[in-house]
């Protein structure tokens, strides 16, 4: 008996505590002034430009890209933190829910589904080809986390087929058949393409570590664009499977 | 077992978010804001560069690519050659965190606001627009800790840029 009450003292304070936790999460990334990580508060698509702020999605016409013009503003939901566009749809997460709007009427965004939180984060997700789809999802004490390889066919109702442990996934990007995908101080990971969709055990190709820390990658044809901790830097991938650091802007 | 029991009922209530104050705290550990002023953090404006102290999020735009300074601005850089990047210029625009940009066009924030910046020549670097208040969580109401004491904000004394930790006598915000 007497356990039995230490252990639902001990679960109610760790659940007060947790859910004060979560609002200064949410809090404190809204002031940016956590983390480097890309919290997306707007995003272009096309001739548009939508913006969150607090449950607000708005609606920017900018044809005209001098002169943006307000064209809808709808309410989400509570506490909404990032905006990415895929495949058709604005998906905008709060740390309770990804909530879809479908974007085929560019700048009148229309609600259809909420998915789950689990199988996209607030991150842009990789898309592979019309079917599959990779994100990372990061624990919240940032150690830990997983790559989830995703069916897109029905994009309003995706499914994981296919998870990866990582150590500190952050952002990621795709070039050719090599998705390149951040881990924090961990370095950056090269993951096969097409191993990823099929049996994972031979997937990673190789890890590389500069003792920076990655937080997102542009690759282009040539030249992959690091974001680290301190700056960025540059490497040539005109081969894919094997970067060459080319240059590293700090301070 | 009754007592343990109260005692943590108490400590969880204690440490739930609790936005109510009680008047009488006597002399605490709070926190007191730091302004700045309105019109001088409203001016964005192209500058000579400066180092790297808080990166952000990268965009790279033709052989441009753009690089946040966390709630100061924007670095610019040319990547032409990327072995060997040019540091151009920083786009000075104070609680800067965002940026994407459009047909030379480049769209971030500077406070609460959502700036238009024409960038086709960056020495001419100038804000074509402003729409005013589209980002209010920008604006710090309070310090980023929780379970702490602080002086509110009074939007008379200018905007909120930060906040120094010191003592105060019966402070009227929490969180």
């Amino acid at each position: 008996m007497k356990n039995i009450i230490y252990i639902i003292c001990f679960a109610l304070i760790i659940s007060l505590h947790a859910s004060c936790g979560k609002e200064s999460l949410s809090v404190s990334n809204s002031n940016g002034s956590s983390t480097g990580g890309s919290l997306a508060r707007f995003t272009l698509v096309g001739n548009y430009l939508y913006t969150i702020s607090y449950q607000n999605l708005r609606s920017y016409d900018i044809n005209d890209p001098k002169n943006p013009i307000l064209i809808s503003e709808i309410s989400v939901g509570p506490d909404i933190e990032t905006i990415f566009p895929f495949k058709g749809y604005l998906f905008i997460g709060s740390s309770q829910a990804m909530y879809l709007y479908d974007i085929s009427f560019p700048g009148k965004p229309k609600p259809t589904s909420q998915v789950s939180y689990l199988v996209f984060t607030g991150r842009d997700p990789v898309v592979a080809n019309d079917t599959v789809a990779f994100s990372t999802v990061r624990s919240f004490n940032d150690q830990g986390g997983v790559m989830n390889v995703i069916n897109i066919r029905q994009i309003t109702n995706p499914s994981i087929i296919g998870t990866f442990i990582m150590e500190q996934p952050y952002g990621l990007g795709m070039q050719g058949e090599v998705l390149y995908v951040c881990e924090g101080d961990k370095g950056l990971k090269l993951f096969n393409v097409n191993a990823l969709q099929g049996n994972g055990n031979t997937a990673l190709i190789k890890a590389i570590q500069t003792g920076d820390t990655f937080y997102d990658v542009i690759p282009t044809q040539q030249t992959l664009y690091a974001y680290i901790k301190e700056g960025f830097m540059t490497y040539n991938i005109a081969d894919a499977k094997n970067p060459v650091q080319l240059a590293r802007i700090t301070h | 077992m009754k007592q343990f029991l109260a005692f943590f009922l108490y400590i969880s209530v204690l440490s739930s978010c609790n936005r109510n104050i009680e008047s009488d705290l006597g002399e605490v550990d709070a926190y007191v804001p730091t302004y700045g002023s309105d019109a001088m953090l409203r001016k964005v404006s192209f500058e000579a560069v400066r180092p790297i102290v808080k990166a952000g999020k990268i965009v790279l735009y033709n052989n441009l690519l753009f690089q946040v300074e966390q709630d100061e601005g924007i670095h610019v850089f040319n990547v032409a050659n990327p072995a060997n990047p040019q540091r151009l210029g920083f786009i000075k625009s104070a609680f800067c965190k965002e940026l994407a940009i459009k047909d030379n066009h480049l769209f971030t924030n500077n406070l609460d606001d959502l700036v238009v910046i024409d960038i086709s020549s960056l020495s001419g670097t100038k804000v074509v627009n402003r729409l005013q208040g589209q980002f209010p969580e920008m604006i710090l109401q309070h310090p980023n800790e929780t379970g702490i004491y602080f002086e509110c904000p009074d939007p008379g004394k200018g905007v909120v840029t930060g906040w120094t930790k010191t003592r105060l006598k019966n402070p009227k915000c929490n969180r």
